[in-house]
């Protein structure tokens, strides 16, 4: 009798142990916890630092290595800086030379992420390099790739869907947190992209003058007649782009600026007709924002209402 | 037995230049493979134990030794370049770590080897001194180069030219030293580790010189042709030597995509990740891709080979030597027969004259083998690595 009774006994210690020991798997709806990354991971552009920490959430720090008041096309790094980024778990990069010091600097090759890079046959060539200023970063020309893609919305978010990517293969976040984090960012890059689509319909046919080729992008995506006329938002109104407005038939009515034109300039602007709008790429932390994606939010509804308010007509 | 090894001892004694002699003759015939073996046996161990902690490289087709030896041991082998653009498709990969390197230039003789920084991760180096490597004309300094260097942390050494003495090949380069390793044991305590952009360099394809609206203005002569805003300057224009001083006039010419890199070494997440891509890459046919453990398993296979053939010729020369040495000992025992007559009449016991003369064969063996084996490990301090000679 008492033997019988052993090996059922020694089957119900048995399966108690192994339960007791966790031989329970976790459910995909149990909350994880966040992963821990030894430092922050380092973006070159403000832009893909706030397209970053949208889609790694608030527990995962991301440093903008370009800081405010600089343009990251002729920022240089401090030793401080390159020696972060060995150290980093991942540097993102714009491309398309936007970051020229990254062509020589020593970085992680396995974490560095080329943001553009899988969208690379939609890049727009610049054939044209005119020599050209703006801000104090002394006379530059443009050639090869235009790297403003991002201000498309639509080209952000594949930018934003290359951060994702990569932080899931290097494994900065895990997979439920991911899907979360970016479909809210998908909405608020859906909706930028639907003030682009309000913005060009209600211009129409309208040739719109751009002080800079930031525009392209969204130009061509929304069929926008954009005219870049180089005009340093920080100087006055120079004779090329007065003899480019002689030449006009049907004067444009919106000349956009990456920033708010001096007084002398507006003052020239508002004598001619031409309405400055401020569409701000912002390539380097601003003050009072705490993402990129608020400053183009900001400007596209500005100008957005603009076109739509009733003493527009 | 006490008498029997005075004796020995006396007679050993009283003919000691043909005892050493025949001691220092048996001892040259064991030493050959004893160091053989020996030398054999670490050169296996330290080409396996590198290969072991390589699991693939990445390379153009060609010899497979000349690819492996290369990139794992920074051997002189011209292996064709690949370019830049065919690293990205590795690189970007999340279930493997690739590592670009260049090879091909020297400093000081050394090798100078172009990596991402994740080589140094890989490898497991660590800084004894300074900082890695962060732009193009920084390098870090194997130990063992360092110290016959006697360089420090700041330094500048000059990198060997490209060319020899050619006066159209890129000019050599100051380098500036950031940082010393802490000895590893390997190839790399016996090179200089860079960056990428710092062997382009050395290329000469990163270069800085003065602008070309500068050279239009102080030396027009350099300016050979201008198209709108093309201006095509003249080869004689000198670049910076000292390009790290001011790195904002490096620029490059050309697309970055057709940079050179000579291999890539590529650690994969596992073993099907592993098998994965070696079959496809070796079935493309594009590249060559291949485990280093296998080109060290066939190359030792060979060196192995030659090992056994030599060590039968030592053993046939061994032979010759003991028969040698059994002629001196009858020779020798017959001479003594007088003596050995004497030690009879004088009551030893029977066979006493055999255990007499088979100690002394005895002791002249040992001391042989005791030669042989003080002068293996004489070598074996003093002779190099072959990792590193051959």
């Amino acid at each position: 009798m008492l033997r019988n009774l052993v090996l059922p006994g020694w089957c119900w210690i048995l399966g108690t142990l192994m339960i007791a020991c966790g031989g329970q798997t976790p459910t995909p709806t149990e909350a994880s916890e966040p992963v821990k990354l030894e430092g922050p991971v380092l973006a070159s552009t403000w832009p893909l630092a706030s397209l970053a920490s949208a889609v790694l959430g608030p527990h995962q720090p991301v440093r903008c290595l370009v800081p405010a008041g600089e343009d990251p096309a002729f920022w240089q790094p401090s030793d401080e800086d390159l020696a972060a980024a060995l150290q980093a778990p991942g540097v993102l990069l714009n491309g398309a030379q936007f970051e020229p010091w990254a062509s020589t600097a020593n970085l992680p090759s396995s974490r560095t992420i080329r943001t553009g890079r899988a969208f690379r046959s939609q890049w727009i060539d610049e054939t044209s390099g005119a020599t050209h200023s703006h801000g104090a970063q002394g006379a530059h020309s443009h050639k090869g790739f235009d790297p403003h893609y991002w201000m498309d919305p639509l080209l952000a978010l594949e930018q934003a869907r290359a951060i994702q990517s990569a932080a899931l293969g290097l494994g900065w976040i895990d997979g439920g947190i991911a899907t979360t984090q970016f479909a809210e960012l998908e909405t608020r890059l859906q909706e930028l992209d639907a003030l682009w689509v309000e913005i060009a319909t209600e211009l129409g046919s309208q040739t719109v003058w751009a002080n800079h080729g930031t525009y392209t992008y969204p130009a061509r995506r929304h069929g926008l007649r954009l005219a870049v006329v180089d005009i340093d938002p920080d100087k006055s109104w120079t004779q090329e782009a007065e003899i480019q407005w002689a030449k006009l038939e049907t004067k444009p009515r919106y000349f956009l600026f990456e920033d708010q034109p001096s007084i002398a300039l507006q003052s020239t602007l508002h004598r001619k007709g031409l309405q400055p709008i401020v569409l701000r790429p912002a390539e380097a932390p601003i003050d009072g924002y705490s993402s990129a994606l608020d400053v183009w939010r900001e400007d596209l509804r500005a100008f957005r209402n603009l076109l739509q308010s009733p003493s527009n007509d | 037995m006490k008498g029997l090894l005075w004796l020995v001892r006396k007679q050993l004694a009283h003919h000691r230049v043909r005892s050493a002699l025949l001691a220092a003759c048996l001892g040259l015939v064991l030493f050959i493979p004893l160091r053989g073996t020996w030398l054999v046996q670490r050169y296996d161990h330290d080409l396996r134990a590198r290969a072991a902690t390589t699991p693939l490289v990445l390379g153009q087709p060609g010899n497979r030794f000349d690819l492996c030896l290369g990139t794992l041991f920074f051997r002189q082998a011209r292996l064709r370049p690949m370019p830049w653009s065919a690293a990205s498709e590795w690189t970007d990969r999340r279930d493997m770590v690739a590592v670009p390197m260049h090879l091909g230039h020297h400093v000081q003789g050394a090798p100078l080897v172009g990596v991402t920084p994740e080589y140094f991760e890989r490898r497991g180096l660590q800084l004894a001194a300074g900082q890695w490597p962060l732009r193009p004309g920084e390098i870090v300094l194997g130990a063992t180069f360092a110290q016959e260097l006697q360089a420090r942390v700041g330094g500048i050494v000059r990198s060997d030219p490209a060319f020899g003495f050619g006066l159209d090949g890129p000019a050599s380069q100051e380098l500036r030293i950031t940082g010393i390793l802490k000895r590893a044991f390997a190839p790399d305590d016996r090179a200089a580790l860079g960056s990428l952009s710092t062997t382009w360099l050395l290329d000469g394809h990163l270069h800085g010189h003065d602008s070309a609206q500068d050279l239009r203005a102080q030396q027009p002569d350099l300016v050979l042709a201008e198209s709108g805003d093309q201006v095509l300057l003249s080869g004689a224009v000198v670049p910076d030597q000292e390009a790290q001083r001011d790195l904002k006039r490096l620029h490059l010419h050309g697309s970055n995509e057709a940079l050179p890199i000579s291999a890539i070494l590529i650690w994969p997440d596992d073993e099907m990740v592993r098998t994965i891509a070696q079959t496809e890459v070796n079935a493309e046919g594009t590249w060559h891709m291949l485990r280093p453990a296998q080109v060290i398993d066939d190359l030792m296979a060979q060196t192995l080979r030659l090992k056994t053939l030599i060590d039968r010729l030592v053993w046939v020369l061994g032979l010759g030597m003991a028969c040698l040495f059994a002629v001196i000992s009858l020779q020798s025992a017959q001479l003594r027969a007088a003596e050995l007559i004497t030690l009879r009449r004088m009551g030893a016991p029977p066979g006493y004259a055999a255990r007499l003369i088979g100690l002394e064969v005895l002791a002249v063996a040992l001391s042989a083998g005791g030669l042989a084996a003080a002068a293996a490990w004489c070598a074996s301090r003093a002779l190099p690595n072959l990792v590193h000679v051959l």
